[in-house]
């Protein structure tokens, strides 16, 4: 299930709220939730929520294991199996047709391929699991002893599907005991009500121009065509991305849980350095604690470290060599900025190293979304003016006219301007007349974000095939 | 609880109050629309219908299709994309699925799931061409199978070009691939022995009447007469000019191209739809299945005074219809065809003593018993030009033979 459908947000949200709120045994309430995020998880992937269940249950005996014989060989050992369970599921559902295909080309074989799509979440699960029993290790958090309140940590629906990575130290106090109040819940709906507005409003607008711009087979691709459909996958992939984190966060709230913040207004980042530190904080923070640092971070090996965590960055994304590429693109940025760019941006105005950010995410986008690296490079090329193709074409301008507003509030919405106003300005004014005003306002936001995006996604579903019969 | 958390009274409410109208909605089971539409219906509930996930879907299927408020919420879907833009646009281009609309539902109201795009320009929402080579060649050896199958009878294939192939903006004309070049391409696929009907030429000619309608992707009527004259012509039959018919008029139609796009553009902009009665006296019968069929004119007035308008001709998509004559002139024709051909048959209850046209969407049975049946001497190939840019009706075509 995904949070912007219908039955996601009229039945399965209200039943599992009037449910959880109706109960005041925490036990009980622990369990509605087990029960409704498995049965979130399982609406999509009726098969697969096994391997779910499975993860939990070997990392949950693992954590236990560590803990019972901590600063032994064996700790290590327990340690092992779980990195070792974890990345081989991870290995064999995202990883083993790729790899197989690459074998088979080099070697001329032709090692057996599997038919299973990619299982939700997997790679949001396998790393939440992952770095619980790494923290056990390491003496971070205590391992959890009654094996529903970790299955709750690992299907928790808020953020199973696509993230924020949530880490079991960050929220073992609230699997035990959770605060409801509504001051929380109420500000857990503003949030929610934000996500659903950046994901439906935004997100899927941009998404349905991208698909017309990059079609197949490019014929008619212009260079203002080509920088039209990066700059709305841009919009596409940020509004979605952190809108769908805003609304775990949110949810999160209303159910007692504080999940940290995964983006913080990427875009208007003036290095690379500083977009990973703005882009989807918990993956960057995973591959730092997990990775990065364990190697040697910056004292020992500083370049292979680079290499290896970016190329990991890279492929956790998708198995294919085109996010290998993106990847390592950053990594070499971070690397270059690390060695000297960093010190003579500092000095050039603030917009010429803005322009630099921005140009250098649109080539990443590039890289990232054609998973067939020819394509990427044919959209660069004509981006670039390499390629000889049209300037401009009808088609793009009639986009360009009929999205002009979009853009405009697309382009604001990626920056904390409209935050600002609203937060510290609006709010401060209408307080002025009326104590109770900013929360009115917050309450029609939020019924018409609902209203509205519900409209819209009714849109989507609309179905002209059903209305034809003559 | 103070007012401060109001948006939490806002936010549970509206979830429960249309969650709730819905599901009640759903079990009243009412859809919320015309008569002529098909319902959603639940999937059964199997193990396989769960984990290849259509179970799922038909739920959230259901759920959209009968969500309280639905045709009002998407009437404020399109109100809010109006603020993609400053100031308001005419000319749009908008993706759908399905090849050719109607076409594209198969008896069993599957989606077919090829994208294409629509122009919307000049107050018309346009289908944009494509070509695609294999589509076309496949269509064309479909049809050459016949004349294999069948080496008695006359073959012939018209492809009629859509409104789009006369814009008169050069602009916008690059966006679509020549349908002049596709029909003459697809002819070129053909063996010697099918005859193609030029109806291009004849068209064009006609190019500034009103030939097409702006809100709907089929010809109006009149743009079929054309085509009917190039191919009496071929045929050496008689051809009645236009004011020798007996007409009628319905207005106010917002057809296909309105449903796929509701755009404002086109809406302000309805159709009429201009009817041309046979001269001849004729029985029509359409065949929806071995039990239900409908009787009378091939003009069937009722459909004038419903949304659907189109369906007046012939009555709409049947999977087989029989017009019988009072002629003898030996002309037993049978169409083979897309929804463009219902508005050009009619027109056959003057030339011929017996039409049978098969839907190859519909008609699951053997086209060679038909042709024996009705001692079929001609088949006509009707479908628009567009046509050719989808492998489907090849197949389709192809299942009609015997094996």
């Amino acid at each position: 299930m995904v949070f912007s459908s219908l039955v996601f947000l009229f039945l399965f949200l209200p039943i599992n709220l009037l449910l959880y709120y109706t109960v005041n045994n925490s036990t009980v309430r622990n369990w509605i939730l087990i029960i409704f995020s498995l049965f979130f998880y399982a609406y999509g992937e009726p098969v697969w929520v096994l391997l779910l269940i499975i993860s939990a249950t070997v990392d949950f005996f693992i954590g236990r294991l560590i803990e019972l014989n901590r600063n032994t060989w064996k700790a290590k050992a327990y340690l092992l199996t779980s990195i070792l369970v974890n990345s081989s599921l991870l290995g064999f559902f995202k990883y083993w047709n790729f790899l197989a295909s690459n074998i088979d080309m080099i070697f001329n074989l032709s090692l057996p391929h599997h038919q299973f799509l990619l299982p939700i979440g997997i790679s949001f699960y396998t790393f939440q699991t992952l770095s619980y029993s790494v923290d056990v290790y390491r003496g971070e958090v205590k391992a959890q002893q009654q094996y529903h309140k970790f299955l709750l940590f690992v299907s928790l629906f808020h953020q199973l599907v696509a993230g924020p990575i949530v880490r079991y130290k960050d929220i073992a106090k609230e699997i035990e005991h959770r605060e409801l109040s509504f001051d929380k819940f109420s500000s857990g709906v503003n949030r929610f009500a934000q996500g659903l507005a950046k994901k439906v409003l935004l997100a899927n607008t941009a998404g349905a121009l991208v698909t017309q711009l990059f079609i197949k087979d490019f014929t008619n691709l212009s260079h203002i065509g080509a920088w039209l459909g990066i700059i709305m996958f841009a919009f596409q992939i940020y509004f979605d991305f952190s809108g769908y984190s805003d609304m775990a966060i949110g949810l999160g709230k209303m159910f007692g849980f504080t999940y940290k913040e995964n983006f913080n207004y990427p875009y208007v980042a003036t290095s690379a350095t500083e977009f990973w530190r703005r882009w989807h904080i918990s993956l960057g923070s995973f591959f730092r604690d997990y990775v990065y640092i364990p190697l040697g971070g910056n004292k020992k090996f500083l370049y292979r470290n680079i290499f290896v965590v970016w190329m990991l960055t890279g492929l956790w994304h998708g198995a294919s060599w085109n996010f290998v590429l993106w990847g390592l693109f950053y990594g070499f940025l971070l690397f270059i900025e690390k060695s000297f760019l960093l010190n003579i941006l500092k000095k050039l105005p603030r917009f010429i190293s803005h322009a630099y950010l921005l140009l250098a995410m649109l080539v990443g986008w590039v890289l990232f979304y054609f998973t067939d690296l020819s394509q990427g490079l044919y959209v660069l090329k004509t981006m670039f003016l390499i390629n000889r193709v049209a300037f401009i074409t009808p088609e793009v301008i009639i986009h360009l006219k009929n999205n002009s507003l979009f853009l405009l509030v697309a382009a604001i919405c990626s920056t904390p301007i409209l935050k600002n106003l609203y937060v510290y300005n609006l709010r401060n004014k209408l307080s002025k007349f009326h104590l109770d005003l900013p929360y009115v306002m917050d309450a029609v936001i939020v019924g018409s974000v609902i209203v509205i995006t519900s409209a819209l996604l009714l849109g989507d579903t609309y179905n002209p095939f059903l209305y034809f019969r003559f | 609880m103070k007012i401060k958390h109001l948006n939490i009274i806002v936010f549970c409410v509206v979830l429960a109050l249309l969650g709730g109208m819905s599901v009640i909605n759903i079990s009243l089971d009412s859809p919320n629309n015309n008569k002529n539409r098909i319902t959603t219906e639940l999937a059964d509930f199997t193990a396989e219908t769960i984990v290849d996930g259509s179970f799922i879907r038909s739920v959230e299927n259901m759920f959209s299709d009968r969500f309280i408020f639905r045709n009002q919420l998407i009437s404020v879907a399109k109100g809010v994309e109006t603020f993609k833009s400053f100031g308001s646009s005419d000319i749009d281009i908008v993706e759908y699925a399905g090849a050719n609309v109607t076409e594209a539902m198969g008896q069993d109201g599957v989606k077919e799931t090829k994208w294409g795009k629509i122009l919307i320009y000049d107050g018309a929402a346009m289908e944009i061409n494509t070509f695609d080579e294999p589509s076309a060649r496949a269509y064309a050896n479909s049809i050459n199978r016949y004349a294999d199958v069948f080496p008695a009878l006359k073959i012939h294939s018209m492809l009629v070009p859509t409104q789009i192939e006369w814009i008169d903006n050069e602009d916008y004309q690059e966006l679509t691939i020549s349908q002049e070049e596709t029909i003459a391409t697809t002819n070129s696929f053909f063996d010697e022995t099918i005859h193609t009907i030029d109806v291009y030429e004849n068209m064009k000619l006609h190019q500034d009447e009103y030939l097409y309608y702006r809100t709907d992707h089929h010809w109006t009527q009149r743009g079929a007469y054309y085509a009917f004259e190039s191919f009496a012509k071929e045929l050496n039959l008689p051809i009645p000019s236009l004011s020798e018919y007996k007409t009628t008029l319905a207005t106010g139609y917002l057809g296909s191209l309105y449903n796929v796009t509701l755009s404002e553009a086109i809406a302000k902009n309805p159709d009429d739809i201009e009817v041309f009665y046979p001269l001849e006296e004729h029985t029509y019968t359409g065949i929806v299945d071995p039990i239900k069929y409908n009787e009378g004119n091939v003009i069937v007035d009722k459909w004038l005074n419903e949304k659907e308008k189109y369906a007046c001709f012939l009555g709409g998509d049947q999977p087989l219809v029989k017009i019988e004559t009072e002629l003898t002139n030996g002309k037993r024709i049978l169409v083979l065809k897309d929804s463009y051909a219902n508005a050009l048959v009619p027109f056959f209850a003057d030339i011929a003593e017996i039409v049978i046209v098969i839907d190859p969407r519909m008609y699951d049975g053997d086209v060679s018993k038909i042709i024996d049946d009705y001692d079929i001497t001609d088949i006509l190939f009707v479908n628009y030009a567009l046509i050719t840019r989808w492998d489907g009706y090849s197949s389709l075509y192809n299942e009609l033979l015997p094996e």
